[in-house]
């Protein structure tokens, strides 16, 4: 397989990636430091993070869009520990999914996850009240209580640019 | 000595025995916990973070600023809280970054000003309580159990966004030396720093590759230290071993199965506190045989 | 007074961004002669400036150009040659201070050439001309440093008939090579190299050796340099001791800690003899090390034990008495104080520890660094040169290599250390020559080989078995019995690689030792940002330092390999001899000069003055060799003294013509 660099019309994807959060990738030299510690890399996707940084320098957009390998970054942070030249590979990694989220390619536990965020301020939200009281817990203080709380989260989530992706509620 | 609490999402709702065990245990030591009311979600990675980044740092400093109101530093007993926060604090020290939070923020009159610091609840033992006051603790030390340590990611990695660091991040010491003092054997494995294969989504993506992990890294125990307990401080990491031991062995994968326990619960029983106090019922048994 | 004045266009460097047609309209009725080059640096254009002094058409001579870092002595000579004093010159230097800078601007970088022009003009005009000091020359060489480099540079210049003084630092001369065993590309022996190197050093009348020291100060300039040595105490009667050893078998292990010359792996004791191959041959007690046997410290008077007189183990075994403990030692040494003509520095690298590299394990005994790993494949090594892991003494089955560890890494150095490859190829052809058996690996970003015979040297590694993996090791996890997994990336398969292996050694960062950067600061030579000395110019200068006088040679100045090490080291030697050798030296005039008429020895630029340079007697004078032209005595309250060529005159007209 081989892929073709265009010369013409190619974006500057180092300046899109690091509008992102995305930090340091031009700075990648592909010592492969990160690729031997990082979890993504172990169970063997397709697109690991320094591929995908070449794609990223080449100006190559089309596997940054479609590659799953982003969404299984685990956030484990020990490619950002190991880096020899001072890029942040993980946020690069996250950076790679704001730019598919763009795209309007969103993992469905993403969406799933901002919505529930949305509707109750928690990502991972269930009713065991009782079984709190078994423990002697008190209620949560959360947002999830606190309707002017849970506003606020709202209003962040709908003054960002996750409003115009069509997945917060009307 | 006083912490706001971070309870986050998953130990509230999921292990609200591991919520208890942490109260607890700190209720012991003389720590206070406050409630931040009204916080939410840190947000976890797989959320608002994976989506843009304003409105992550946004949700990160409005929890944050909840707690400079109280003029307290943060304790949190979730490592994913512990690292989307940390890593929220470490991009905030961008002026621009924290100006356009602010203005969001200013909407209904919260400020982040960046002065709350953000720790793990395994640091409070092995950094703000004296060592020898919390041994005077115990009361029923832990004799010929060996533990198999599992520090999990997210509180070892990256060290530049975190205010307490092992000394070296790559062979970590705290929970070892936290472990060792409930008076079990906590030996070196070389797998001690792998993924637990949970993180914020293999997990949920792709099981055959989730699994792996947890192989590889039950292996590693298995043939190098044989444990009869695994101690993790990272309720992610608890729920992935559990629950994929236990589909492992249903799928033939393994035949056995290596209790899981949350250090503080660990460290609560330790203290005297009642094992049904801190631990649920359906594990408690397993946990029990193995511990007495 | 007549100006010529000469525009560069440096190819496209200036005239992109100058508008030099601007500029010869602009100056044209200003000065004598404008004219301008593709290249002012050219012979043709020399020649067009000689030719104008030479037909009296100019007298005064402004180059608008480059900094007068590059050209300035070039340009000189053409006035010289026409016979006008080389010092009616000045540069405008509108590239670096203009064009380089102001790519964005043109227009306005062409007004700022203008300014600059004019206060080179403005200044011109109130130059005088001057003559060259000259100073009779000190026909002797201080080497500081006594490795590869050091003695090699040393050897030339006693052949060529100067006296050398070589100070090293250690006990013996020899440096890092004597502690190799083979070196690339010919697997030759470093002993065979280096050892009779250290013989010759040791017997030629024209070199004073003097190891065991320090520089301790170095005073005046070039062509005269006053240089104070520290001797440090041996409290071993070097003219007595005959390196025979006794004393260092005696001395108890409570004594002993672990030997440099082993880089850590063997122990030495409180009395020791550097090396086997120890030149010169001869023991140093350590007293920070010494249990003082019998409670007799140094300096104890003679006691009686048992009606004898008590000796200490050492004392006793000494057969020809050097070790006398009840003399009373100076722990300062002996202070030295000679003058050169010139200084050679020459004082090696120092590798990085394992401690720094947390990813890799650096607490297992089995990670070692590669100058650790040289002992043990070297015959006077812990283990005699056979491959063995020291946590149990057992023959490995396999060693990783791992590169680039603290090289090429923002995080510690951005340089390459330059010979990590070749020598971690060299050491993986000798293990695998003495045990076939043994896997070996090699973990690198890339294979830096270039050089003659280089490549060959890699490509024979491979065809030898020597696994090459490229791509860094991100970690080293610990195994039960002592063995190491490797975290390593296969960019060729574009896969993570995991190996278990016995031993693991890091190819650790080549720098500058502490102890040379506080050498450099003592005698004023500039430290690069790598952390390395500074050359004076990468390609025209290698050897200089940036101290007239002071030469460089060897790994102080930046990662080279033998061969380089050598040369440069050669080239250093010529370089002062190519000074040295003649009767007196030129010296730029730009020094304090006293008008005695105004002075009132009121001894103000006494006080001030960093070098002790001008003394009051009645009136003010210069120490025309100690003055380096700082300009700190020209604050003189009755404006008695000027600097020559920067005089209060000709910088006010320049502030003048840059602000009006």
């Amino acid at each position: 397989m081989k892929y073709v660099v265009k010369v013409e019309r190619k974006r500057n994807l180092v300046e899109v990636i690091s509008n992102l959060g995305g930090e340091g990738v031009s700075k990648c030299i592909q010592c492969g430091s990160c690729m031997s510690v990082c979890p993504v890399t172990l169970v063997g996707f397709d697109y690991p993070n320094k591929k995908l940084f070449k794609f990223v320098q080449m100006g190559e957009e089309d596997p940054l869009l479609s590659d799953p390998s982003p969404w299984a970054c685990v956030a484990c942070g020990r490619c950002i520990e190991v880096c020899s030249q001072d890029v942040n590979p993980f946020s690069v990694y996250f950076a790679l999914r704001r730019l598919q989220v763009r795209g309007f390619r969103i993992h469905p536990l993403a969406k799933e996850a901002v919505g529930s965020i949305y509707e109750s301020g928690h990502a991972i939200f269930v009713d065991n009240s009782e079984e709190r009281e078994k423990f002697g817990l008190p209620e949560v203080s959360s947002a999830a209580k606190s309707k002017k709380d849970l506003n606020e989260i709202r209003e962040i989530l709908r003054s960002s640019d996750i409003s115009d992706l069509g997945i917060l509620p009307r | 000595m006083r912490f706001g609490f971070f309870l986050g999402c998953q130990i509230p709702f999921l292990k609200p025995e591991v919520e208890a065990s942490i109260r607890k245990v700190m209720s012991v030591l003389g720590v206070e916990l406050l409630d931040l009311e009204g916080y939410s979600c840190c947000p976890t990675w797989m959320s608002v973070p994976s989506l843009d980044l304003n409105a992550w740092l946004a949700i990160s400093a409005r929890n944050l600023a909840i707690a400079e109101n109280l003029g307290v530093d943060v304790v949190t007993g979730c490592s994913n809280c512990f690292s989307v926060l940390n890593h929220a604090i470490y991009l905030l020290k961008d002026e621009r970054r924290r100006f356009d939070v602010n203005r969001i923020l200013s909407k209904f009159g919260k400020f982040y000003r960046g002065t709350s610091k953000v720790y793990h609840v395994l640091h409070v033992f092995s950094d703000f309580v004296d060592m020898r006051e919390l041994k005077r603790k115990i009361k029923y030390p832990l004799k010929d159990l060996t533990v198999a340590i599992h520090p999990g990611c997210q509180l070892l990695w990256p060290t530049r966004v975190m205010d307490v660091r092992e000394e070296n991040p790559f062979y970590p010491e705290k929970l070892k030396n936290l472990v060792e003092i409930l008076g079990a054997k906590a030996p070196y494995y070389s797998r001690l720093d792998y993924c637990c294969g949970a993180g914020t989504s293999v997990a949920y993506i792709d099981y055959e590759k989730s699994s792996y992990f947890v192989l590889t890294k039950l292996e590693s125990m298995k043939e190098e230290i044989d444990p009869d307990i695994i101690v993790t401080p990272c309720s992610t990491c608890l729920i992935q071993l559990e629950e994929m031991q236990k589909r492992l062995k249903k799928d033939g994968k393994i035949n056995f199965e290596i209790p899981v326990v949350y250090y503080t619960q660990l460290l609560a029983i330790c203290m005297g506190i009642p094992a049904n106090e801190v631990l649920k019922e359906e594990s408690m048994k397993k946990i029990l045989e193995v511990i007495r | 007074m007549k100006i010529g004045l000469y525009i560069c266009h440096c190819g496209r460097n200036i005239a992109d961004v100058v508008d030099i047609k601007n500029l010869i309209g602009y100056f044209k009725d200003k000065v004598n002669v404008v004219r301008d080059h593709l290249f002012m640096c050219s012979e043709p254009a020399w020649e067009m400036i000689r030719s104008d002094v030479t037909n009296k058409l100019v007298d005064r001579v402004v180059i608008a150009a480059c900094s007068p870092y590059n050209h300035e002595k070039f340009f000189r000579s053409a006035l010289e040659t026409a016979g006008l004093s080389k010092y009616l010159l000045e540069i405008a230097n509108i590239r670096e201070q203009c064009s380089w800078v102001h790519g964005k601007n043109k227009r306005e970088a062409t007004e700022k050439a203008k300014r600059l022009i004019e206060a080179a003009i403005s200044k011109v005009k109130t130059l005088k001309p001057l003559d060259d000091l000259r100073f009779e020359v000190e026909r002797s060489v201080l080497v500081i440093g006594g490795g590869i480099a050091g003695m090699t540079a040393s050897l030339d210049l006693a052949k060529m008939g100067f006296k050398v003084y070589l100070v090293e630092k250690e006990p013996s001369v020899g440096g890092k090579l004597i502690k190799f065993d083979k070196i690339f590309p010919l697997n030759d022996c470093a002993s065979c190299v280096v050892s009779s190197l250290m013989a010759e050093v040791a017997n030629n009348p024209m070199i004073e050796l003097i190891t065991y020291a320090e520089v301790e100060e170095v005073d005046g300039s070039f062509g005269n340099f006053n240089v104070k040595v520290r001797k440090k105490q041996t409290y071993v009667d070097w003219e007595k001791c005959i390196g025979c050893g006794a004393c260092t078998t005696v001395c108890p292990p409570k004594a002993w800690k672990p030997n440099e010359f082993d880089e850590g792996l063997s122990k030495r004791a409180a009395m020791y003899i550097v090396s086997p191959q120890a030149v010169p041959k001869k023991a140093v007690h350590d007293p920070e090390l010494c249990v003082n046997c019998g409670k007799k410290k140094l300096g104890t008077r003679r006691f009686l034990r048992g009606g004898k007189e008590y000796l200490t183990p050492c004392e006793k075994a000494c057969p020809t008495k050097a070790i006398d403990r009840s003399k009373s030692w100076n722990p300062e040494g002996e202070l030295l104080n000679f003058n050169v003509g010139a200084i050679i520095v020459a004082t090696g690298y120092k590798v990085m520890e394992k401690e720094t590299f947390k990813e890799y394990a650096p607490h297992s005994p089995n990670v070692i660094t590669a100058l650790q790993f040289e002992r043990i494949l070297s015959p006077t090594g812990p283990t005699g040169g056979k491959v063995l892991r020291l946590s149990d003494g057992k023959k490995p089955k396999a060693i990783s290599f791992i590169s680039c560890v603290g090289s090429r890494d923002v995080r510690y150095h951005t340089y390459c250390s330059k010979v990590c490859c070749l020598y971690m190829l060299k050491q993986a052809r000798l293990v695998k020559e003495r045990e076939p058996e043994i896997d070996v690996y090699i973990h690198v970003i890339d294979v830096r080989a270039p050089g003659k015979d280089l490549e060959e040297y890699y490509i024979e590694a491979r065809r030898m078995g020597i696994g090459v993996i490229r791509g860094k090791v991100g970690g080293i996890e610990e195994l039960p019995n002592g063995r190491l997994r490797i975290l390593g990336f296969d960019a060729d398969l574009g896969m993570p690689v995991e190996v278990e292996v016995d031993l693991v050694v890091l190819a650790t960062a080549i720098e500058l030792p502490e102890d040379s950067k506080e050498l450099a600061r003592k005698i004023g030579v500039a430290v690069d940002p790598s952390g390395f000395l500074k050359e004076d110019h990468p390609k025209l200068r290698p050897v200089e330092s940036t101290l007239s006088g002071i030469f460089l040679a060897g790994c102080c100045q930046g990662p080279k390999d033998v061969s380089e090490t050598v040369a440069q080291a050669k080239a250093a030697a010529a370089s002062v001899a190519s000074l040295l050798s003649k009767e007196e030296i030129k010296v730029e005039p730009f020094i304090a000069k006293v008008n005695e008429e105004a002075c009132s020895g009121c001894g103000i630029c006494e006080n001030v003055c960093p070098f002790n340079a001008i003394k009051v007697n009645e009136v003010a004078v210069v120490d025309e060799r100690s003055c380096k032209g700082c300009g700190i005595c020209a604050s003189c309250p009755a404006k008695a003294i000027d600097i020559q060529g920067y005089s209060a005159e000709s910088i006010i007209a320049e502030i003048d013509a840059l602000v009006g």
